[in-house]
């Protein structure tokens, strides 16, 4: 933990980059918005677990480290799909890439970690299908909902003094 | 604006002392439009919409209706809506007040009227023009683009169909126009710890012919409506929100719809618009598309996939898609049900309830209804596999990890003091509840793998035992000797710490010895 928030303290990033919280991982961050998630999972946890896990990290046993290689590798699988998946632009060639990445992350997910809490989830279905989508629609950022969100975001600052009953017209105004 | 009729005001009274002001002067300030809305309608700004009195319990709307002559809207007083197996719903629509209004409205932009605000502006209606025509030339020159970056570059586009079987784009002297709808709830009242308070819908639409950088500013987005809460429509009352919309985009897709004048066509134009890409997030996209949840017998709105366990599955390329006729069919069957038990039972076997969205034609949920990837990779995959896979969280570095025991040995444990045999037992046995806690430590401390390699190492170790156990307090120390039958001597000052502790130490080095020796 201590690692990763030293990563996100201490890297020099550009200034048009998402900030993240740097007390990440505590309660008092708060929920992680999806942008930040974003952040997080091409850049700051890619360093940090790369260095702690990765090549010439030192380990009480070889058992422990190639324990933690496995993991790191299949954490890296998904954040690779992260990574491809945002992309500006598609080809059918990083559309499949993605695809490659997120069978590997969803086949391994119950093989390296045997808990009886982890299991699949309805996303992880789901993620298949943006490979398809990504061929029927080309890159994400023209389907995906950060823009909506950014409208709902703008209707909930309206001011409306905990009346919204009657203000529906008032507050459709504003947001022309 | 009151600032604006207050100025006035002042440059009339220093113009003219305090005379009473002329009524000319009392026009012009009658004339400062007070109110927003008022300045909207002043310069022609304002949105046409429609106020729907939905009906606060089945979510029927009513369209307002007018006298003649009059622009004071008539609604019904009670709703109409005739439900299946319930007669008429007959809930009241409008409030108690002199001027009875809506007690749900809703306010329904027409989208008509939002394609005419785009076309008023001759940059826009260029790029809506000019994106069908590159896409179209490049559908005619039979190229496929190596690196894809927008909607009007991909595949579906390439072959989605118009009203007259040809392509969408192919729009000869009309304009196309293809839309992605969004629909979202949201919280207005903030997140409170037992979950959100009260939560309203909206209903969003952005039109896919503009480039990335303008399509969603503020003013090119188009706000169909906002759902009243504070409870938001389940099931298939969402209908009843969107029917407004579909029933407009319906006839712009088939009819089209003329425009008197727009920026580059002073004579007027037909326009032609339709819904191309539905973005929702999981639980939206279902209820939209009135689909089971995602975590029921037909998870997936795309493909086949029947039982939940099967969400694990990796071979992609055998999946098959859900048959788009066959759905269309089945929600047309649960719509024409005449008792709710049909309408559950179509429901419940082949997890399809009607949508307003079927009357839109060409609409195919296993294609068009996106899942979205914003909410499924980041706030779902990412969060999923960084806290609950991973456990990076402070929480769980801060669970410290539990050490094996060096052995196991049958403590005897002390006695609470609320226990009813407390009072019989002989003095040393009773403790408080400190010393207590004091006992379990020292039992923790003694069962404590002691790793070591030579002999200054096992010293040193020892050593440090001592000094943990030395360090708890007098009366637990001697219940433990007690336990372990060491001896006892009578309190004999300061080393009498040291004495027991280096007793249960003796006891421990023997037991580890024991244990370490093959025997």
């Amino acid at each position: 933990m201590a690692r990763i928030r030293d990563v996100i303290a201490h890297t020099d990033a550009p200034s048009w980059l998402q900030s993240v919280p740097q007390n990440f991982g505590e309660a008092a961050a708060g929920t992680m918005k999806a942008a930040e998630w974003r952040v997080l999972a091409t850049i700051f946890l890619p360093i940090a677990l790369v260095s702690l896990w990765g090549e010439g990290s030192a380990h009480d046993s070889p058992e422990d480290a190639t324990a933690l290689r496995l993991i790191l590798d299949h954490t890296m699988s998904l954040f690779s799909a992260v990574i491809l998946i945002c992309y500006r632009s598609t080809t059918t060639r990083r559309a499949q890439e993605y695809l490659k990445y997120v069978t590997r992350y969803v086949r391994d997910l119950k093989i390296i970690h045997k808990r009886d809490d982890i299991n699949h989830k309805p996303n992880h279905h789901m993620a298949f299908h943006l490979y398809d989508f990504l061929i029927l629609f080309g890159a994400v950022r023209s389907w995906w909902m950060f823009p909506f969100e950014r409208l709902i975001g703008h209707l909930q600052r309206i001011p409306k003094n905990h009346l919204h009953g009657n203000l529906f017209l008032y507050c459709f105004h504003l947001s022309l | 604006m009151n600032l604006v009729s207050l100025l006035v005001s002042m440059v009339f009274s220093t113009r003219q002392s305090r005379d009473s002001s002329t009524a000319e002067e009392d026009l012009i300030r009658s004339q400062i439009p007070l109110r927003i809305s008022d300045v909207f309608k002043r310069f022609n700004l304002d949105a046409k919409t429609t106020t729907y009195a939905m009906c606060p319990s089945c979510h029927k709307g009513h369209p307002p209706t007018f006298r003649h002559g009059s622009s004071e809207p008539v609604y019904p007083t009670h709703c109409n809506n005739v439900l299946l197996e319930k007669g008429t719903c007959g809930q009241a629509l409008l409030d108690n007040e002199k001027k009875p209004q809506p007690i749900k409205p809703f306010v329904y932009h027409h989208v008509d009227d939002f394609v005419g605000s785009l076309l008023a502006r001759e940059d826009l209606e260029t790029y809506i023009d000019s994106s069908c025509d590159e896409l179209l030339a490049s559908v005619k020159d039979e190229e496929t683009p190596m690196f894809v970056h927008d909607v009007m570059q991909a595949s579906f586009m390439r072959s989605f169909q118009g009203h007259d079987k040809k392509l969408f784009i192919d729009r000869g002297d009309e304009g196309r126009l293809a839309f992605a709808l969004s629909v979202d709830n949201y919280t207005v009242e903030g997140l409170r710890t037992r979950g959100s308070k009260a939560s309203c819908g909206m209903i969003g639409m952005a039109c896919l012919n503009l480039p990335y950088d303008i399509r969603y500013k503020p003013e090119n987005m188009y706000l169909v409506g906002i759902i009243p809460g504070p409870i938001v429509p389940h099931n298939a009352e969402l209908n009843h929100y969107l029917a407004p919309l579909v029933d407009d985009m319906k006839v712009s897709y088939h009819n089209g719809v003329s425009y008197s004048r727009t920026a580059l066509y002073p004579n007027g134009r037909t326009v032609r618009s339709a819904i191309v890409v539905e973005i929702c997030d999981l639980v939206g996209a279902r209820s939209l598309a009135g689909l089971m949840p995602a975590t029921s017998n037909h998870p997936c709105s795309v493909c086949n996939l029947q039982p939940m366990d099967q969400v694990g599955r990796c071979d992609h390329e055998t999946w098959q898609m859900r048959d788009v006729e066959e759905l269309r069919h089945i929600a047309k069957l649960w719509q024409s049900a005449t008792t709710l038990g049909d309408q559950a039972k179509i429901y419940s076997t082949h997890g399809v309830r009607y949508s307003v969205l079927w009357e839109l034609e060409y609409w195919d949920p296993t294609r068009q209804l996106v899942v979205d990837p914003m909410h499924c990779i980041f706030e779902n995959m990412v969060d999923f596999h960084v806290r609950d896979v991973l456990q990076l969280t402070s929480e769980a570095a801060k669970a410290k990890k539990k050490t094996p025991s060096a052995f196991f040995h049958n403590f005897r444990k002390p006695l609470l003091p609320d226990n009813a045999d407390y009072e019989s037992l002989p003095e040393i046995k009773k403790l408080k509840k400190a010393e207590i806690d004091a006992v379990r430590l020292i039992h923790g401390n003694l069962t404590q793998p002691l790793v070591y390699k030579d002999e200054d190492q096992c010293e040193e170790c020892f050593r440090r035992l001592h000094q943990q156990i030395e360090s708890r307090s007098k009366k637990a120390l001697r219940f433990v000797c007690d336990d372990l039958g060491l001896p006892l001597k009578d309190d004999a000052g300061l080393d009498y710490k040291s004495f027991l502790t280096a007793g249960i130490v003796q006891w421990v080095s023997s037991v580890l010895i024991d244990i370490s020796s093959p025997n």
